[in-house]
């Protein structure tokens, strides 16, 4: 009996242990994490596929890992030499708090310029830390892009 | 001593420090002109966002808890963008932002903005540019003298300002007459691509004031003027000669029995009669100014 008790013991300790092994391969092979999109807010994908609709050319935009200033997802990227990120949030307070950490952390850390704009429980950050668009003529676009949808 | 000097120098380092630690973070609520220092030219991010650099001058602008909105003409800071023609000073009806009271500008005489007054407001469409003719409240007064200085920095400001035809200055008008000195010129279009049809009634397609002079129909410019002033118990004549060159401000001595901005305004403003030798002016042939 607890010879038995013993080796269902071995036989599940061993199941784990393969089990975490494969988890470990597959964020080995950056595989896709499934993105928790936020409910009645734009998704930050629609953001990325309306700002190249509207001739912006944003690239590399992809989900953030781990997930930053508390929000549901995150895609990062860039458009013509400013960065952008767009994260989906699940309520206002948690936005709220993501808005003034960033503006403590640009209190700390000089950005050329630097917006963050909500559209329901969606939020924009544009950050132009080398003077790429000092006349806003793409941070300008970009926002009332994200404004609209 | 020595100990009194090196506690001074450790707290410079700790002043410096602390200096260099915190950026500078500076809000802006609207588009507005870059310093020169740090470039020039204008950012037309027209949502609240940061830069690192405080205006060049802070008398164009006006300090809202969201930041700094700027209440000058934009045009004179190589802004390139929709364009709306003003005379004097007015409310500011900017509906995207939201102040926490009524902000007026102050800039007299024509300018521009990016933009147009919305149709309920008091605003007269007449000679080529917005009119205010609602009443100022005793805010508009009080606050007067802290930010008429804008007029010091646009009045020496070359450039092209809106060519706006002051006699037809629309009854409740309230503000000074202004007219560019001679030998300079006074703007350029009436009525062209800068000055979008307004919302609200407009004059008639063409408007004949004086003897020849057109307002309203096709672009027109201004190249001389004379101006006539006729009040009701004296009649006095200004004439202005109007040549190309940009410059100045200046007002027209208008005699009131009182100043314009020490008290509330009256509801009486000089008839005035412009004959004056126009040049017709063809769209998009120097529309842009």
């Amino acid at each position: 009996m607890k010879r038995n008790t013993q080796v269902l013991c071995f036989i599940f300790l061993a199941f784990c242990v393969c089990i975490a092994c494969r988890k470990r391969d597959a964020s080995a092979r950056n595989e896709p994490v499934p993105i928790a999109h936020a409910h009645d807010t734009p998704q930050t994908d629609w953001v990325v596929e309306a700002w190249r609709n509207a001739g912006l050319a944003p690239e590399g935009f992809s989900a953030i890992q781990p997930v930053p200033y508390g929000a549901a997802t995150c895609m990062s990227g860039t458009v013509q030499g400013v960065e952008a990120q767009v994260c989906e949030f699940s309520n206002d307070i948690a936005l709220d708090e993501a808005v003034k950490s960033l503006r403590k952390e640009w209190s700390q850390n000089a950005v050329g310029t630097g917006l963050t704009l909500r559209n329901k429980h969606t939020l924009l950050i544009v950050v132009d830390r080398a003077h790429h668009d000092p006349a806003g003529k793409v941070i300008g676009p970009l926002a009332a892009t994200f404004s609209k949808q | 001593m020595r100990r009194c000097g090196l506690c001074l120098a450790v707290s410079l380092l700790v002043l410096v420090y602390a200096g260099v630690a915190r950026a500078n973070v500076v809000e802006y609520v609207s588009q507005h002109p870059v310093p020169a220092n740090v470039g020039g030219g204008f950012c037309y991010i027209n949502v609240p966002h940061v830069h690192d650099y405080p205006p060049a001058d802070v008398r164009l602008y006006r300090e809202t808890r969201a930041g700094y909105y700027f209440v000058g003409d934009p045009v004179p800071h190589a802004y390139d963008g929709p364009r709306y023609s003003y005379y004097g000073p007015h409310p500011v009806t900017e509906a995207r932002v939201e102040f926490d009271g009524p902000v007026y500008c102050y800039i007299q005489g024509p300018h521009f903005h990016w933009y147009q007054p919305p149709a309920r407001a008091s605003f007269k469409f007449s000679g080529g540019a917005y009119w205010y003719v609602g009443t100022f409240p005793p805010a508009y007064y009080q606050d007067q003298p802290r930010y008429v200085g804008i007029n010091e920095v646009y009045g020496p400001m070359p450039y092209a300002r809106p060519a706006v035809d002051v006699h037809a200055a629309p009854g409740g008008f309230h503000g000074e007459i202004v007219v560019n000195r001679p030998g300079l010129r006074t703007g350029a279009v009436v009525g062209g691509s800068a000055t979008p049809p307004p919302p609200m009634p407009s004059p008639a397609p063409a408007v004949q004031v004086g003897v020849d002079i057109n307002i309203g129909g096709g672009p027109i410019v201004v190249e001389q003027r004379g101006v006539v002033e006729r009040r009701e118990t004296m009649e006095r004549h200004d004439h202005h000669h109007v040549a190309r060159g940009g410059g100045p401000l200046m007002a027209l001595p208008v005699r009131r029995p009182e100043p314009i901005h020490s008290a509330p305004p009256r509801n009486h403003h000089p008839t005035l009669f412009a004959p004056a030798h126009v040049e017709p002016h063809h769209p998009g042939s120097g529309q842009k100014l």
